[in-house]
């Protein structure tokens, strides 16, 4: 399962707007998408914005993020660039 | 099997009541808890219902509660503060079992008083484990009176403040810290009724973008209260706890409630919330309270009460 580790960059962190690009994001792809905090046990679903909000990812935290799926390594790469954009907050 | 058809599976609920009215201005919430037990959703009992979520339950009774067997002196303030304190160590005691057990607690009020004795508990057992948790209140209410601004000496009216370390010893030094919760890990939804001293305290605490009051509601709709009430529960490690007042909620949904105010959350905003936060995954307890059977109609907030407490524990409409 392709898998990377990001950093959360933009000030206001991993909160409701951000998260929810991220599930809009994640809804333009068929692989399965997930993400941790790396200090973290719990891996949660990235179509979810609660799971994501829940996971309370400030401004430098850093991210896990695993995709499963015919289209993986698209995926993956655009979840990256997102949240290293810092959400095109910054 | 779909998504979501068993949210409990591999979890356990640990069930209990907590019958104290006395926190209250009026008589009658110590009677929710027995209520809620003995109402039927779709023609099963609470646990019968929760069990159908997935989650294996256990229902652990009554906490026992040491009743006041004397009037309140004319300027007691706060009222019945002894048998109170009394009564909180043995809410520590059920409750410490149920957390030890892997259990997640969910309980019954009683009046909004027990969650200083409930919610220092559950902070008290994530401590030990070095883990800080958060907390979501839904309230008409503050609850951020001390006895310098409480005008009735109830204690129903002061919870949040003993647990954010404010109020009298004999609540803010429960289990031995204070305090029980940091305002940045604190989120209140649904205030409408607060006295002046308890706006200049919210203020003071700098806890104003963490109280979403109906006036938030109003105007960014509860779901972005939600996620925002949410981003700041979580900020904390170990998860958030949730305590829900039944008159966060409006009368015309909830009339079985002691200290009613128009203009609250529709029945389906409550439960677009709890939902909500059953989506996290990070709710460690669930408490309702201030449900009284004695002021109800036709049981409708009893019933509503049984129902947020099954959406608060994942259940979904499909």
């Amino acid at each position: 399962m392709p898998e990377t580790r990001v950093q959360i960059v933009n000030p206001l962190g991993l909160h409701a707007r951000a998260a929810g690009q991220l599930v809009r994001l994640a809804g333009n792809y068929r692989s399965s998408i997930f993400v941790k905090r790396s200090d973290q046990p719990t891996t949660v679903d990235a179509r979810s914005i609660f799971s994501l909000l829940s996971l309370g990812a400030g401004a430098g935290a850093f991210i896990d993020v695993l995709v499963e799926g015919d289209d993986a390594d698209e995926a993956l790469a655009a979840v990256a660039d997102i949240v290293t954009r810092g959400f095109g907050e910054i | 099997m779909f998504k979501n058809e068993f949210p409990g599976l591999g979890k356990k609920v640990g069930l209990i009541g907590i019958p104290l009215g006395f926190g209250a201005g009026k008589p009658g919430s110590e009677l929710g808890a027995e209520a809620m037990r003995m109402s039927r959703t779709r023609n099963a009992s609470l646990a019968a219902n929760i069990a159908e979520l997935g989650y294996e339950v256990n229902d652990h009774g009554d906490v026992d509660i040491i009743k006041p067997s004397r009037p309140a002196e004319p300027d007691e303030n706060p009222k019945y503060a002894e048998e109170m304190s009394a009564t909180f160590a043995n809410v520590s005691e059920a409750l410490g079992r149920i957390l030890s057990s892997e259990e997640i607690p969910v309980i019954l009020g009683g009046d909004h008083s027990i969650a200083i004795g409930s919610f220092s508990a559950i902070a008290g057992h994530y401590k030990d484990k070095g883990k800080e948790i958060g907390l979501i209140w839904f309230d008409a209410h503050a609850d951020i009176n001390t006895p310098e601004t409480s005008l009735t000496g109830n204690v129903h009216g002061m919870p949040l403040a003993a647990l954010l370390g404010h109020g009298d010893p004999r609540f803010t030094d429960l289990e031995g810290f204070s305090p029980k919760i940091r305002p940045e890990y604190c989120a209140h939804v649904g205030g409408r009724d607060l006295d002046l001293g308890e706006k200049r305290r919210v203020h003071g605490f700098g806890m104003r973008d963490h109280f979403f009051t109906m006036t938030d509601i109003d105007r960014k709709g509860m779901y972005q209260c939600v996620l925002d009430a949410v981003w700041i529960a979580s900020q904390a490690p170990g998860g958030f706890a949730v305590t829900f007042d039944v008159d966060m909620i409006d009368p015309v949904f909830a009339p079985g409630s002691g200290t009613l105010v128009r203009g609250g959350a529709t029945y389906r905003e409550a439960h677009l919330a709890l939902e909500a936060i059953a989506e996290t995954g990070k709710m460690v307890s669930f408490e309702i309270v201030e449900v009284n059977p004695l002021l109800d109609q036709s049981n409708i907030t009893v019933e509503l009460a049984c129902e947020l407490i099954l959406s608060a524990l994942g259940k979904t409409i499909l």
